[in-house]
């Protein structure tokens, strides 16, 4: 009987199943890279009316975030602040500056700055800023060291994944509520957990991992 | 065929180039979380893609956003004209305006606790500090700049001490000549404030009668006999 299929087709079945070993665990690994928030957010950095400088007013100045996003420990929403806020300052500080020109115009006419929103959770996640930052979660474990960027940008990915890393593990990222707004706060690895796990245990802190605790 | 080893070559070099890249890409994750690798991170300033937008963005009203409601694109609106927001203290004039009819008023007409103080030194550290400076001296890092310098008032002037409450609360409030109000923080928060002032007004005219005792020997001794009616901080 002759041969119907030629001598090197004998590890055929071996190649494509190797071949698709790899492209599927190469598919896998890039779609869970490529097409999430890890990729498609983080370093998003968009130009801004005005060229603020969180470096500057935060770290130079001393400014603490609440003197701007003044409602941050009382809200869900940390706003971004009023054009009065800048102008208690720019009233008199840099009168002529070019860069402050829209921040002069918005106090003459009454029209908002149209910041460009960089942070911004889905429609369909309930989030709230108060419930984390009165709890010992610092700005600096969702946004970066922002007292350091000179333009702010998206330093974490703030998918599902990257919130319940977190709500799994708190002792991991909790510290005293003296040290929330305290950007340049550091702490040894060890220390963190002794005192996360204390924090976590007096304060009886139980984040929701349920669905609807943030899909209400 | 008589080509076909270089074409093989030629063929498979390319494949597996390809594969490689993917392979290295597919790889950033996994270097990313378990070396802490980052390599080509990057900027952007295009919006990022929503791969699966469904309902991400809806229609509804949200905190900070323009609508396309009104005609002025606002979706916050103003209060009608004589109205008063919800929980403002419209039956107790002097704890929202700091006057009884048209004079000020002095005292603080919420229980002064060490916990008020507490905050007030809070609010005053986040609001005030970076002009008028932590002790009120009027020397916050702010105010050492060209056209604040030598313009924010020291609260340790005897014509802000003499102010009743009420005044310095308006102040706080609405703002005063050069100095503009900080109309969001809160009504008790103000007060806060103004007790916390009145302390530090107190403590940089204090004699070493008002320390405790035990502290009284304490200062004594670090700074030998004195006058105990001078104040204890009488560098001006
Ligand atoms: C002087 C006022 C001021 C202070 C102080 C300040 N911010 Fe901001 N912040 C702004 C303004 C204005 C914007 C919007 C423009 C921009 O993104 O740069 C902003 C934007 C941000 C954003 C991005 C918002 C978005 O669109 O997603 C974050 C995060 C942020 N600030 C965090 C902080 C933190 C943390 C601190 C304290 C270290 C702080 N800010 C202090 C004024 C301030
Ligand atoms: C506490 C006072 C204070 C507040 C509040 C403040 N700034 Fe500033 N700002 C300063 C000082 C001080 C400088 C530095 C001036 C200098 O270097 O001479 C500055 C510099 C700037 C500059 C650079 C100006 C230039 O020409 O170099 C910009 C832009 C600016 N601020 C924007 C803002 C905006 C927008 C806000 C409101 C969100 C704001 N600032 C709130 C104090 C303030
Ligand atoms: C637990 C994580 C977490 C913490 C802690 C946190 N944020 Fe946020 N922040 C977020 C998320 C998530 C968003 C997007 C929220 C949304 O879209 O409603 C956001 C949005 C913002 C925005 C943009 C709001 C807008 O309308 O442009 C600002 C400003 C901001 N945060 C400032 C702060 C400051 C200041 C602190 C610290 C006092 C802080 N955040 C602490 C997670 C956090
Ligand atoms: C760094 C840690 C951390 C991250 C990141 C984090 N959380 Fe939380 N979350 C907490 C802690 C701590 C609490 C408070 C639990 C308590 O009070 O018992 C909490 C509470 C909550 C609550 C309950 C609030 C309430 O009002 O009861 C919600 C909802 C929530 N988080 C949503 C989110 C979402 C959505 C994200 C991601 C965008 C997120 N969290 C990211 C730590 C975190
Ligand atoms: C800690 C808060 C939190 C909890 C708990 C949570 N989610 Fe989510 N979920 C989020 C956030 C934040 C997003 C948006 C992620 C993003 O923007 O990338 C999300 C997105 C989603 C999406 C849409 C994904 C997409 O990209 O379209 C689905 C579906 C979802 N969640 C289902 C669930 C289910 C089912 C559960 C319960 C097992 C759950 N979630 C629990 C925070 C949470
Ligand atoms: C942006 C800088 C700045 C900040 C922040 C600031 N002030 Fe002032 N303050 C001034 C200046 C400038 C004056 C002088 C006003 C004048 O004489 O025209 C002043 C004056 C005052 C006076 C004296 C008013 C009078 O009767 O002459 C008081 C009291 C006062 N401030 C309290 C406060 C308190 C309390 C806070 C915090 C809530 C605060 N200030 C925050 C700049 C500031």
């Amino acid at each position: 009987m002759p041969n119907i299929f030629p001598r090197w087709t004998n590890w055929l079945p071996l190649k494509v199943a190797l071949i698709i070993a790899i492209l599927g665990f190469l598919v896998v690994n890039g779609v869970t890279y490529y097409f999430t928030p890890k990729y498609t957010r983080v370093g998003y950095m968009p130009g801004q009316p005005v060229s603020f400088d969180h470096s500057l007013h935060a770290e130079q100045l001393g400014l603490d975030c609440r003197y701007c996003h003044t409602g941050v420990e009382k809200a869900s929403h940390s706003n971004v602040p009023t054009v009065q806020t800048c102008m208690a300052c720019h009233l008199h500080v840099q009168k002529q500056s070019a860069k402050l020109a829209p921040v002069r115009a918005a106090w003459e006419s009454g029209e908002p700055i149209r910041w460009v929103r960089i942070h911004q959770a889905p429609d369909y996640v309930y989030f709230n800023h108060a419930a984390h930052v009165n709890r010992g979660i610092s700005c600096q474990s969702c946004h970066g060291q922002v007292n350091h960027m000179t333009v702010v940008w998206h330093h974490e990915p703030q998918s599902m994944g990257w919130c319940l890393e977190c709500h799994r593990r708190p002792e991991n990222f909790i510290r005293d509520v003296n040290e929330v707004y305290n950007l340049n706060y550091t702490i040894s690895t060890e220390e963190q957990r002794i005192l996360g796990r204390k924090l976590v245990e007096e304060w009886g802190v139980q984040p929701p991992q349920n669905c609807a605790g943030c899909h209400r | 065929m008589k080509d076909f080893p270089t074409l093989k070559i030629a063929f498979t070099a390319i494949i597996a180039g390809i594969l490689l890249v993917v392979f290295i890409a597919g790889f950033r994750d996994v270097a990313a979380d378990y070396f802490g690798l980052r390599f080509g991170e990057r900027r952007f300033t295009k919006p990022p893609i929503e791969v699966f937008p469904d309902m991400d963005r809806q229609l509804k009203v949200k905190t900070q956003h323009p609508s396309a409601i009104f005609t002025d694109g606002r979706a916050d609106r103003s209060p009608v004209a004589g109205t008063v927001p919800k929980g403002i203290p419209v039956d107790n004039p002097y704890l929202l305006t700091g006057r009884f009819g048209n004079r000020w008023g002095t005292g603080i007409p919420i229980e002064v606790t060490e916990q008020l103080l507490a905050r007030g030194q809070e609010r005053y550290n986040i609001n005030c500090a970076v002009c008028h400076g932590k002790a009120g001296l009027g020397n916050g890092v702010a105010a050492q700049y060209t056209g604040l310098a030598g313009v924010v008032a020291s609260l340790h002037q005897q014509r802000i001490i003499d102010q009743p409450d009420g005044q310095i609360y308006t102040t706080i409030y609405h703002g005063k000549g050069q100095m503009l109000g900080y109309p969001h923080i809160s009504v008790e928060d103000r007060w806060a404030i103004v007790a916390y002032v009145r302390a530090l007004q107190r403590a940089r005219m204090a004699t070493l009668r008002d320390v405790p005792p035990e502290i009284q020997q304490v200062l004594l001794t670090a700074r030998g006999p004195a006058e105990t009616d001078q104040p204890v901080n009488s560098n001006q």
